[in-house]
């Protein structure tokens, strides 16, 4: 406190006489003293009260704010799932519906975790029924307040590169990775000229039956797909018999299947071209394209053999490095 | 002008006790609500880290998951597969690996327990769905659901959802290129 007593008797030196009367001595007070004691008590109070006030609201404002850009992350995330997983259910479509570029609407929304989602194809310049055009996929995912937009560039799979699984297929180098469907059986290998000048293989045959050629794959077909398989063949000689192939798959119990088609062949080169589905329901070991012929004949000449994923022309694939997200 | 103590009267001297009392009361009242404000904040604070690290082992889980293949759903992979009691993920090669794949505390690809996260569990569930509703299904219509889920105990803190369907297939994955 500031007041200031002049008459005090504490306030005079010691052994010094204060010569005042008491009545002319003064007293001054910077203000009026209580009151100053009384509501510098209630200021000290107040401070003190909104101080510790303030930090509790701004402790509970920062949380409220980390929490809330934690939801705002986590919303964001999952939306951007969404989009991708919109992206995904387009590329089914278009395996599934062949019809699917007539259609250049939004489609309808679904529900997935606590949000939606949904998709729609763009062309991009030419129209969405262009075979040889580019098409955008935009995939839209929602999450609470976030929204996320995807988008990818494809293409018809019809467009894509041969890739054929088949190794040695125009017999180029010879028999080469290919090998006699029985092993008892005669292999020769002749350069008899193929339309295209390259050589071609000659099973002879040597009395048995299934005479043929067959090599094994590395990759395992998966079952429900459609593969494309085909060879060119001819019989040396002026006759006419069945050709078999397709593809053989081997079980861990060493039981097999065979998916295979028949075609008449004689002493022309013929390209003899079908499709076959495994539809086995256990994981084979091995799976091996073969060519054979049954009927008692003296040689079958085969080249350019093909095995390859059926490439339905409707079906989209994503063109690599074209992802794009956009953010809101 | 003599200004005498006695003309303030004895109650006016000074703070009373009560005054003093009262505003002790007040701060203290304040200091202990603010504080159990603050120990508040700091218990929303630490759930929010630890959400915050739920989700970023959800989305490590998840980009694993997506980045294998569908599978075949005729395989019976996914319908007798049961993950809980693999130790490491590193022979998987579908999803249908990792249905109902469980560890706690989460462990790396190789089976290493992640350090910092004891009390944290992670499980994956792999369903069948439905292309146009989305919903669960028990046969198989080309759609797989993901969901990978986070818990400290039995709090969940996090959870993804994606899906994948036999139509996916990464270009550059398959070993196809891009005629010009």
């Amino acid at each position: 406190m500031d007041q200031r007593i002049t008459n005090h008797p504490r306030a005079t030196a010691p052994g010094a006489t204060d010569k005042r009367s008491p009545r002319s001595l003064s007293v001054t007070a910077a203000s009026s003293p209580h009151r100053r004691c009384r509501g510098s008590v209630y200021i000290a109070v107040l401070g003190a009260s909104m101080l510790v006030t303030l930090i509790g609201v701004s402790a509970v404002m920062a949380v409220r704010v980390q929490g809330r850009e934690a939801e705002a992350a986590r919303s964001a995330a999952a939306a951007r799932d969404h989009a991708r997983s919109a992206i995904e259910l387009a590329l089914l479509e278009t395996r599934t519906n062949p019809d699917w570029a007539n259609d250049g609407d939004w489609r309808p929304a679904r529900s997935i975790g606590r949000g939606w989602l949904t998709y729609r194809f763009e062309p991009d310049g030419a129209g969405l029924d262009d075979d040889d055009a580019t098409v955008w996929i935009v995939g839209v995912g929602a999450e609470d307040d976030a929204l996320r937009v995807t988008r990818v560039a494809a293409r018809r799979r019809a467009n894509l590169p041969d890739a054929n699984w088949v190794a040695n297929s125009d017999m180029s180098r010879g028999s080469l990775g290919w090998e006699l469907f029985y092993p008892d059986d005669e292999l020769e290998y002749t350069t008899q000229s193929q339309t295209a000048g390259q050589g071609s293989l000659m099973m002879r045959h040597l009395g048995g039956n299934f005479v043929g050629l067959t090599q094994d794959l590395e990759t395992i077909p998966a079952a429900g797909e459609t593969f494309d398989v085909a060879a060119d063949v001819r019989l040396r000689d002026s006759e006419t018999t069945l050709v078999r192939f397709g593809l053989l798959l081997t079980y861990p119990d060493n039981s097999q299947q065979l998916v295979i088609a028949a075609f008449n062949a004689d002493d022309s080169w013929r390209r003899l071209q079908t499709a076959v589905t495994p539809l086995y329901t256990t994981d084979p070991i091995r799976a091996s394209v073969i060519v054979l012929v049954i009927d008692d004949i003296s040689a079958v000449l085969v080249d350019n053999v093909h095995f390859q994923p059926r490439r339905d022309r409707h079906q989209l694939v994503p063109v690599p490095a074209t992802w794009r997200q956009d953010t809101f | 002008m003599i200004a005498s103590p006695h003309h303030a009267g004895p109650h006016h001297a000074g703070i009373t006790l009560i005054e003093t009392i009262i505003s002790v009361l007040i701060v203290a009242g304040l200091f202990v609500a603010a504080v159990s404000t603050l120990g508040a904040a700091r218990s929303a604070e630490s759930r929010t880290a630890e959400r915050l690290h739920a989700q970023a082992l959800a989305e490590d889980l998840i980009s694993e998951i997506l980045a294998q293949p569908y599978d075949h759903p005729t395989a019976p992979a996914l319908a007798v597969a049961d993950a809980s009691g693999d130790t490491d993920r590193l022979g998987y090669q579908s999803l249908n690996d990792y249905h109902r794949w469980f560890s706690s505390p989460p462990r790396t690809p190789d089976g290493t327990p992640l350090t910092g996260y004891d009390g944290f569990s992670r499980e994956v569930e792999i369903t069948r769905a439905d292309p146009t509703t989305l919903a669960s299904t028990t046969t198989d219509t080309g759609v797989k659901r993901i969901t990978v889920r986070v818990r400290r105990g039995d709090l969940l803190l996090a959870e993804r959802v994606a899906l994948r369907t036999a139509a996916w297939a990464e270009p550059q994955l398959s070993g196809e290129s891009w005629r010009e």
